[in-house]
């Protein structure tokens, strides 16, 4: 779903070492390796450049490195990896907290360092992956195929996405906390509505819990009145039934939904249609197939809204990952994915949102699950 | 109606809309061109402008805005998500289209071609963070590589309009209330992130949008940064540079407190900030180039004995202003900037001092022909909690 990117994620931002200790994205590393080796390449660079490197696409980074930073990662075939920082100053300091890897300062050269650290690591020339780099500005490419003349640059992008498109037991345990903390917020901003509280009361109970329970970054959207739903503007006003709330929080970078309405309409038009498309998950079905189920049992006139405001796809260290679960998409799920199941029906008399998030498996759909930080 | 908007504040800003977009076909006359596109991402980062957003007076929820303004005729306003209308129809000010994302450079090519412009002749501006498809979308949409309206963008934006003064103001007023909410609230034993959750909804309890917040808590702070698991101790000296945004524009305040009462030494090492920044205020007149001004703030700083401390990766800048509109000024070695009257900018000498670890002083600022004058109620000092 779309919502108002915040110029800063600034929640929580410690790493979770219980959760995803070093060893698990050594284990990553491994499976990268093994997938560079199949390629024929000698190393990967994974570059985080976008929106000058502030956290926005920050998953390829995130799955190797944990940090959800700009700047740029080396995995030799053999020897350590390393993030290069693009700053070189005092946020250095508080980096280093938060990953396993060493980082080398890039004080604004992140990128002319590229050679030498990849030769002081045995990597002189020759094919090596690139991640992160199809979609940068062409002045930025240049500069990078320039202080890379010397390799040959192999687009690894697809390879990385399909590692990370199947979740590692850590990873679901990472997202079930994430759930834990968007079920708990959604059932904060309930909670405020139903005790008379306004939307606004809603939206913001839902942000403070998401917050207290330790989410880096908090996406609201409610219904004000009418049909559509809206971000935090500050000086929303009224109470407004039925009151339709969505939450998406990040914990460590993985991403988890929920959504509610207040009250819950005698016909849910969402949650039956958000059932009917749970049903149609299994590994191997076609997104396309999945909306079909859900639009099936949605009235006519909510199907143009459902489907404006998307009806979800896979989520993990993106909010969305890949697949996005739309009609005709001949894309086909992946078993061990996790698919964040949503639907929005903002006129009456079928006003209603509804959402699940579920492992896809061989079989069928698994719940997610939640489950809430110890103290 | 849910906008963030009184009965007052729609005329200050129907007014600026339709200067700025004055100051657009100006320039378009005298350049000989058609029109402008300018162009805005979702990405709302105040480390990059939004063009689109400066000419419509709105901050889109979807990845893509654009403005067409014409040298003659009315302006369009295409935006994404279709089902965000409602949000811009409330304050419309122009002619708009709502579009899914995947329809936004059709839509645009589209509303371009029915007016019909001379080839060559529509410029776009397209903001920083203008992503590559899109950067690269114009020349084949237009013809030929567009004239860039960048610096007509960032020229205009950087000298503040009534409705960029009432949005400002509204934050500074917003982001006072959160300090002092802050000082309020904070007790030992809560842990940063909890510290920085409550002062994260209090802003927007006060009307803020969003917020940039870098926030520290330590008896000795390297530097401001995201929250952490830390517990807060008694004798903590907490950092707070809080920037909330109103409408889409940012205002910045810093300031330093002391869960207890501050010792000698830090009040002493404060007031040495905040000497150097009433200096800096001083001395920012209008033509007075950035390079002066850091020299005037680091003066007493390095008279001080802390030279080596001027510099990264002890501090980054002496100041900056915060997008959407320009990035204008930077208050730091090596940038052109000269001031001009109605700048908008925080002015901060924050930076590590040894004896006492890292310490913030900042004021958001205008710039008047008297200096720069704090736009707070109440310059920062150094606070005492409990």
């Amino acid at each position: 779903m779309i919502s108002m990117e915040p110029v800063l994620k600034r929640g929580y931002s410690s790493w979770d070492r219980a959760v995803l200790p070093d060893d698990e994205f050594a284990l990553r590393v491994d499976g990268v390796r093994h997938a560079l080796r199949e390629a024929r390449l000698r190393a990967l660079v994974v570059v985080n450049y976008s929106l000058l490197g502030v956290m926005v696409d920050y998953a390829d980074m995130a799955y190797l490195s944990g940090l959800q930073s700009g700047g740029a990662l080396l995995v030799p075939l053999e020897g350590e990896p390393a993030f290069v920082s693009f700053g070189g100053g005092r946020e250095l300091a508080f980096m280093r907290a938060l990953t396993w890897l060493p980082i080398v300062p890039g004080a604004g050269k992140a990128f002319e360092l590229l050679p030498s650290e990849l030769k002081a690591r045995g990597v002189a020339g020759g094919r090596i992956g690139v991640v992160g780099i199809s979609g940068l500005a062409p002045t930025v490419v240049a500069r990078i195929r320039d202080t890379l003349a010397g390799f040959e640059l192999v687009p690894f992008d697809a390879e990385l996405r399909a590692l990370r498109a199947v979740k590692r037991p850590r990873e679901l345990l990472a997202m079930q906390i994430t759930q834990g903390i968007v079920d708990a917020a959604v059932a904060a901003g309930v909670a405020a509505f139903a005790a008379g509280g306004d939307n606004r009361a809603a939206m913001l109970e839902a942000e403070r819990a998401a917050r207290a329970l330790k989410a880096r970054d908090v996406r609201v959207l409610a219904s004000m009145g009418g049909p559509e739903l809206r971000p935090w503007e500050g000086r929303l006003d009224g109470r407004h039934a039925p009151l339709r709330l969505w939450v998406a929080a990040q914990y460590q970078g993985y991403w988890a939904e929920a959504a509610a309405t207040e009250p819950l309409p005698r016909e849910n038009a969402a949650g039956k249609a958000v059932r009917a498309m749970r049903a149609a998950v299994r590994a191997g079905v076609t997104a396309g197939e999945v909306a079909a189920a859900g639009v099936a049992v949605l009235p006519s006139s909510a199907v143009d809204s459902a489907l404006s405001y998307g009806l979800g796809g896979t989520i993990g260290l993106a909010h969305a990952e890949g697949i996005a679960i739309v009609p005709r998409s001949t894309q086909r799920l992946v078993a061990g994915s996790v698919v964040a199941l949503r639907v929005h029906v903002g006129e009456a008399p079928h006003a209603s949102l509804a959402s699940t998030s579920v492992v896809v498996g061989p079989e069928g759909a698994a719940p997610l699950g939640a489950t809430r930080l110890a103290d | 109606m849910t906008a963030n908007l009184s009965a007052a504040e729609i005329p200050i800003r129907a007014r600026s809309v339709e200067r700025r977009q004055g100051v657009v076909r100006a320039w378009l006359a005298a350049n000989d061109l058609d029109a402008v596109v300018a162009y805005g991402s979702g990405l709302h980062a105040f480390t990059g402008t939004n063009p689109a957003w400066y000419l419509a007076a709105f901050k889109q929820i979807g990845p893509h805005a654009a403005v067409i303004v014409p040298q003659r005729g009315e302006p369009l306003l295409i935006m994404t998500p279709a089902w965000d209308a409602p949000r811009y129809r409330e304050r419309a000010t122009m002619e708009f289209l709502a579009v899914a994302s995947e329809e936004f450079l059709a839509t645009v090519a589209a509303e371009l071609k029915r007016r019909s412009f001379r080839g060559g002749k529509v410029a776009v501006a397209g903001g920083n963070l203008q992503p590559r498809a899109i950067a690269e979308a114009w020349p084949g949409m237009l013809g030929s590589t567009p004239p860039s309206a960048e610096k007509l963008i960032v020229d205009t934006s950087k000298i503040r309009d009534e409705w960029s003064l009432n949005c400002t103001r509204r934050g500074v007023a917003i982001a006072e209330r959160g300090y002092d909410n802050l000082l309020k609230t904070t007790t030992p034993g809560m842990r940063e992130y909890e510290l920085a959750a409550n002062l994260e909804t209090s802003m927007r309890e006060q009307g803020a949008e969003d917020n940039f917040q870098l926030m520290s808590a330590s008896q000795h702070n390297q530097a401001g940064h995201f929250p952490t698991d830390r517990v807060l101790e008694r004798g903590d000296l907490i950092l707070a540079e809080i920037t909330p945004a109103v409408e889409g524009e940012f205002i910045q305040i810093c300031r330093s407190c002391v869960l207890g009462t501050p010792t000698p030494l830090q009040y002493e090492k404060f007031a040495l900030l905040r000497g150097a920044l009433e200096a800096g205020m001083r001395a920012a007149k209008p033509g007075v180039s950035v390079t002066e001004i850091v020299n005037v703030i680091n003066g007493p700083i390095a008279a001080a004995g802390y030279e080596r401390y001027c510099k990264p990766p002890f501090m980054r800048t002496r100041g900056h202003s915060m997008g959407l509109g320009s990035m204008e000024p930077e208050i730091a070695p090596g940038y052109e900037h000269h001031m001009q009257e109605n700048m908008v900018f925080v002015m901060h000498p924050n930076q590590y001092i040894p004896e006492t670890g890292y310490l913030m002083c900042g004021e958001p600022v205008i710039i008047t022909p008297a200096g720069a004058v704090p736009l707070t109620s109440r310059m920062g000092e150094l606070g005492a909690i409990g």
